[in-house]
């Protein structure tokens, strides 16, 4: 009679065991799934049927925002508004070397603290620039392999990818090349469009291009969109096939826009330390696809209002259930809007400032309906205001301030009170003390490396694991002379496996490297300068 | 009270029952396409990492065996894909076009 008992009683509590494993298992893999994908460069009118035909018959499934803008004009900026969901203005990531703040509120820590694995993988996402703010960067990983793995182990996952080959040089691949026929011929044409497929930036008046190169070097920018296109279609299979299409909010946008030639650069704020804050650099698409069951009912798809980079992250936490304990900036845009005004904020020359300590020129703008206003501070004094009317002339050619004096106190008086009370720069110190020198590990030795030479991209040291570093650098040479400090825990930087893609766009221009790493802090002791050299 | 216990039991494992009936058809178990998903999901998160070394010395064997490819300017040996380039031929072209991918 026990047994009997003991075996109904030991049946039923396996019964129930199972049942809630399996109803355990259906809730966790109905938590969604992020992806958001940023572009390089995409600028808004960079989207066409044309151009990106794979991503255009995906629209019609998409809420579309038409009216979208970014928060800066260089990368770094843009994302971490992206990411924490403050404008520049807050999380004062102005140039290379800045991090966010630790009193910065971070929703990527509370969606991990929900259980959610938060993760970049590529390389750079291994700088300053994108530490501090709740990003778990395990470089090197193959991103789709990445999604899998969480998936299959019914973990849910926000992922953030950077697709980069947008960038310039505009060098895209031979059948991508733009009808032969529109190519200007004659040997000073030939030399201008071979800088656009090789450098890095073009400056506003160092190359004086004719009306048909001008179509021609768009049409180049435009080619690196639709290997993009491919890009995009291959991971709309990947998602499609694995299921995860069902299960995963997909953002799609870009980093910034790019002047292509409207002011004579090509580039922008980065590449050409001239950066502003103009209609081509700030509209981007912003595009997103839900699971059907977190759709919005009734909401419409395409969606003309003014949208923002600092919207998304609300947005995300909307849907996903995870509410920020603390208020944000954006809105979700998934629900019906105000009418706001659009501000953004950017430093001179992004990245490329020359002194990372001392940001002299940041450049602001405000935007609400056909109205949009510039306003430049150098040394913390308003320089220039220039106001634009975008419906009459949507390429900001005539500056309207002196007959609308209203719309710029208007728009202005709001502008100036957020610029002057923009976060500075904040650079992560730490205070450490070492009895030696580090010694390089690796590299291990100066002179010139190839990409075949390098299996990952990264720095070693002698020294306890226990301190934190900080490594000095020059890169490049003259005018194009970068110097910054990156910061590491431990005595490894560990940027992962790059492409020779990337390696020959971004690495090589700059060929010339020097290195030294000590204790953070910067009192020393410094390790020995290593001069680096880098050759395709 | 016996018998309490016993329709107690028996309530338990009817709702358990079901809840495991329903786990079951709105899993892989009995719904051919999420099985489909779920062995490609699973595939898919066994793909190796990238390991450089391996994706150079395969490149350079596919190079080595057809020297239009590796003269390609995209897919070729100083292509823009670099080591990456030998295999997406293979993917998007080659082997469409009968050439062989080296093991």
């Amino acid at each position: 009679m026990l047994a009997r008992w003991f075996f109904i009683s030991l049946f039923a509590v396996l019964a129930v065991a199972a049942a809630l494993g399996g109803l355990a298992g259906q809730r966790s893999a109905r938590a969604p799934n992020v992806l958001l994908v940023t572009v390089e460069g995409m600028r808004v009118d960079a989207l066409s049927a044309e151009t990106m035909p794979n991503l255009w018959q995906r629209l019609p499934r998409a809420y579309h925002f038409t009216e979208h803008r970014t928060a800066s004009a260089w990368t770094a900026s843009n994302i971490v508004s992206l990411l924490t969901g403050a404008p520049p203005f807050d999380h004062g990531v102005h140039t290379r070397g800045n991090s966010a703040p630790p009193d910065l509120y971070t929703p990527l820590d509370a969606l991990a603290a929900a259980g959610w694995h938060v993760g970049g993988l590529q390389p750079f996402m291994q700088v300053n620039l994108y530490q501090g703010f709740g990003l778990a960067v395990d470089p090197g990983r193959d991103f789709r392999r990445w999604m899998a793995t969480h998936a299959a182990a019914r973990e849910p996952f926000m992922l953030w990818h950077h697709y980069v080959d947008t960038h310039l040089p505009y060098a895209p691949p031979d059948s991508l090349l733009p009808d032969p026929a529109l190519r200007p011929t004659g040997e000073e044409a030939e030399a201008r469009l071979k800088a656009v497929m090789t450098q890095g930036a073009i400056l506003a008046g160092s190359l004086t291009f004719t009306p048909e190169e001008g179509v021609y070097v768009r049409r180049l920018f435009e080619a690196g969109f639709r290997e993009f296109d491919g890009w995009f279609e291959d991971l709309w299979q990947f998602l499609e096939r694995s299921g995860l299409s069902r299960n995963t909010i997909v953002i799609l946008t870009a980093d910034h826009g790019e002047e292509v030639l409207e002011r004579g650069n090509v580039g922008h704020a980065s590449t050409t330390g001239d950066g502003h804050l103009h209609e081509e650099i700030v509209r981007v698409p912003l595009i997103i696809w839900l699971p059907d069951r977190l759709e919005p009912p009734g909401y419409p798809r395409i969606i003309p209002q003014m949208t923002t980079h600092i919207d998304v992250m609300p947005t995300i936490a909307a849907l996903v259930g995870v509410e920020p304990v603390q208020a944000l900036t954006g809105r979700n845009v998934l629900e019906p809007l105000p009418d706001r005004i659009w501000m953004g904020a950017t430093s001179k020359a992004g990245f490329t400032e020359a002194d990372p300590s001392n940001v002299a020129v940041f450049r602001f703008a405000a935007a609400r309906g056909r109205w949009k206003l510039h306003l430049d501070i150098q040394s913390g004094e308003p320089t220039r205001w220039r106001l634009f009317d975008l419906d009459a002339d949507p390429g900001e050619g005539t500056d309207l301030a002196e007959a609308h004096p209203e719309i710029v106190e208007e728009l202005g008086v709001p502008l100036l009170a957020r610029a002057q009370l923009m976060r500075p720069p904040h650079t992560p110190q730490a205070s450490a003390s070492l009895a030696a020198a580090p010694e390089w590990v690796f590299p291990e030795r100066n002179g010139v490396y190839r990409y075949d030479d390098l299996d990952r991209f990264r720095l070693a040291w002698t020294g306890p694991d226990s301190v934190d570093y900080v490594i000095q650098y020059e890169a490049g040479e003259g005018d194009r002379l970068l110097a910054g400090e990156l910061h590491a825990a431990g005595t490894e930087k560990d940027f992962g496996v790059i492409s020779r893609r990337y390696w020959n766009t971004w690495i090589v221009p700059l060929r010339t490297f020097r290195l030294r790493v000590g204790p953070a802090g910067g009192s020393g002791p410094w390790s020995p300068w290593r001069r680096l050299e880098a050759e395709e | 009270m016996k018998d309490r216990v016993r329709q107690a039991l028996f309530g338990l494992f009817l709702l358990s029952l079901g809840a495991y009936t329903y786990g079951a058809f709105t899993s892989s178990l009995f719904n051919p396409r999420l099985a489909d998903e779920r062995a490609y999901l699973m595939t898919a998160s066994r793909m190796p990492e990238v390991d450089a070394e391996e994706v150079r010395r395969q490149a350079e064997a596919y190079w080595n065996r057809y020297k239009d490819i590796a003269a390609d300017a995209h897919f070729g040996r100083n292509g823009a894909l670099g080591i990456y380039g030998a295999r997406a031929h293979y993917q998007k072209h080659g082997r469409y076009e009968g050439r062989t991918w080296p093991e």
